[in-house]
């Protein structure tokens, strides 16, 4: 490859050496009588020199001209410049609690749980651009309710329309461990290096208690993550759950805590819509994805040539056969 | 397997251009040939020598421009390994008479096989897909996405009637899953549906969308025949009925379903197991790779190096040939 400092470079050089079978060509051709025999050829000597007789070779040097320009397209002249750098992003899955103890109103604004953390979640989805993004909401079961996906809008549409479980009804429970291995799965199947999970839960896992081994625990989800390079960032909303006596006891994040460290994680409280938002925030500022140079582009300039040397081959042809015609 | 594609294939009069300097050449070379005669004679040949090789040469300089021609509609090839894929919003009909069992293991059913023949092939690694719902009106429930997993899942939960408004209305449809796609990107919107029609306006959806750079191709459900609707009940499996008491006979509205497809300047293909796979790989996949090709996204290997290598051969060869032969 042969390289220009202006970025112009040849990128099949090789093609170059067709050039020797033109050489052999002009060689033969020189060898060969094109004129027609003359008697006295001294005489022809005294005519008047013409412009048209000065131009008489030029279809040759035309034909010639063309020739090296369909050569010079052969070896594909490009130019070859650098791309602007790229943000490869992140996969990022939302694992949204919508248990009925979501719907506690302790976090100020007189908003639930669920509706300030899934508007937060939308501001904070809104300001991914390079990432791909996805949503499970979890109870006693993990709904995929949207697949990581890059139209952000939509994701936003999917975590308005969330819905909380009926209270005390048969899904009302906290799956913490289902949801992340759920989200686990769909970060694996996407197949990027970055894979962050976000959890938001106000509760404990309640669901994959001793014994219950169908089930999947916060621990054993931790172990997935960890294997597959998923890091998981946890977010316990609310001060506390209320108790059917009409006590408020501290939650028991434990487990959370737990599976945030083990997945190298972060873990947050957030007390009041504040403290969420910031805790969004922070998790947003932690969660730059690099930005790399991207390459470079390769320009052809081959069209260029070859569209020269069809123009003088055309203007070497019409000129043989018309202004500068020569006999025989 | 590599693909053969044109990327300036819209520059195809180059070649009538091409063509008509064949034409003047050879006007020229008679032109000549009668000048020639007409000063030296009958005696021409003996005189300056017989041309020889004419037709050849002429043959081989026509060939080289040709040649040329092709050159210039920037041929290159790409292969199976090209990590660019097809961006496919799938909208999957839901009303009840996709309930209707003319296929197995019903209509819907016949469109879940497909999407699950299709997720399982190594072609969805690469593809990029969306999923619109539609009866009375549509929906995107998943949008665009590499996870095909998660899409066939959420597609095989989907049961006739399940969704919004009676009624059947493909232009909806098209339209969700039109915003859902990139513009420009040889994206696709696939119809699965038996062609029912309420409004009667998918056709001008399809032009619509086919305008906006998204074909819009159609996978027809059911036979023309048609079929009863069987919908479960707490009694049991009854036929769906109309406001008379009838039962309803639900048909493949073929004609409506082909109209639809060229209005959006795509094809019509019956839903089977194999529906999507074909469709993908003869339709959606090079279309995706050519209008990747031309956005910069994938670098496709140059071929136009091969019919200027060509060009050039021609004409060394029809320069060694002697022109005159005493």
């Amino acid at each position: 490859m042969i390289a220009s400092e202006a970025g112009f470079t040849l990128a099949a050089a090789p093609y170059l050496w067709l050039g020797a079978l033109a050489v052999v060509v002009w060689f033969v051709r020189r060898g060969r009588s094109r004129g027609i025999e003359f008697a006295a050829p001294a005489s022809l000597a005294s005519l008047p020199v013409t412009w048209r007789a000065r131009c008489a070779a030029l279809p040759q040097w035309l034909t010639a001209l063309a020739m090296l320009s369909l050569l010079l397209a052969l070896a594909q002249p490009v130019q070859v410049r650098p791309l602007p750098p790229t943000t490869p992003g992140s996969d990022l899955m939302l694992c949204l609690d919508s248990s009925s103890s979501m719907a506690a109103e302790d976090l100020g604004l007189g908003t639930t749980r669920f509706d300030l953390a899934r508007r937060l979640a939308a501001q904070f989805v809104g300001g991914r651009h390079h990432d791909r993004l996805g949503v499970v909401a979890f109870a006693r079961y993990s709904d995929l309710r949207c697949p990581l996906t890059g139209d952000r809008d939509t994701v936003v549409r999917i975590l308005e329309a969330a819905a909380m479980v009926e209270p005390e009804g048969k899904e009302d429970a906290t799956a913490i461990g289902a949801a992340v291995g759920t989200a686990a799965q769909a970060l694996v199947r996407g197949g990027r290096k970055g894979r962050v999970v976000v959890l938001v839960t106000d509760g404990e896992e309640n669901v994959a208690l001793p014994g219950a081994e169908a089930e999947i625990a916060p621990l054993h989800a931790a172990q997935l993550c960890r294997q597959e390079g998923i890091r998981v960032h946890a977010i316990v909303v609310g001060a506390g759950n209320r108790k059917a006596d009409g006590r408020t006891v501290p939650i028991d994040t434990t487990a959370v805590q737990q599976l945030t460290r083990a997945t190298g994680g972060r873990f947050y409280t957030a007390t009041d819509a504040q403290a969420l938002a910031s805790v969004y925030a922070a998790i947003d500022a932690m969660e730059q994805s690099p930005v790399v140079p991207a390459g470079m582009v390769a320009v052809g300039w081959w069209k260029p040539a070859l569209a020269v040397g069809l123009l003088l081959l055309a203007a070497a042809r019409l000129l043989a056969a018309t202004w500068l015609r020569r006999m025989p | 397997m590599i693909a053969l594609l044109f990327l300036d294939g819209g520059q195809w009069p180059v070649l009538l251009l091409l063509a008509a300097m064949v034409a003047c050449a050879l006007v020229l070379q008679r032109r000549h040939a009668r000048a020639r005669r007409a000063m030296l004679g009958v005696r021409a040949d003996a005189v300056a020598g017989a041309p020889v090789w004419l037709r050849t040469r002429a043959v081989c300089g026509a060939l080289a421009l040709l040649a040329c021609g092709v050159a210039w509609l920037r041929p290159v090839g790409v292969g199976d390994e090209a990590s660019d894929g097809a961006d496919v919003a799938l909208c999957i009909d839901v009303s009840w008479s996709m309930a209707a069992r003319d296929q197995q293991p019903s209509r819907l059913g016949a469109v879940q096989r497909a999407i699950d023949a299709f997720v399982a092939s190594p072609q969805a690694s690469h593809t990029r897909l969306a999923l619109c719902l539609f009866a009375g009106d549509a929906v995107l429930r998943v949008p665009l996405t590499h996870d095909a997993a998660a899409l066939a899942f959420l597609a095989n939960d989907l049961v006739p009637g399940a969704h919004g408004l009676g009624g059947t209305d493909p232009a909806a449809a098209i339209a969700v899953a039109q915003r859902a796609l990139p513009a420009g990107r040889g994206a696709a919107i696939v119809v699965c549906s038996d062609g029912e029609d309420f409004p009667g306006n998918g056709p001008a959806a399809a032009a619509a969308a086919q305008a906006a750079g998204i074909a819009v191709h159609v996978l027809a459900c059911g036979d023309e025949a048609g079929s009863k609707i069987p919908v479960a009940t707490a009694a049991g499996e009854v036929f769906l009925v109309d406001g008379d008491g009838k039962e309803i006979v639900s048909r493949c509205e073929r004609d409506h379903l082909a109209a639809i497809a060229r209005a959006g300047g795509g094809r019509v293909v019956v839903a089977d197991e194999r529906a999507l796979l074909d469709l993908h790989a003869s339709t959606l996949l090079p279309a995706a790779r050519a209008a990747a090709v031309r956005d910069g996204r994938l670098q496709p290997v140059a071929l136009q190096h091969w019919p200027l290598c060509v060009a050039w051969l021609l004409w060394m060869l029809s320069a060694w040939l002697p022109e005159r032969r005493r």
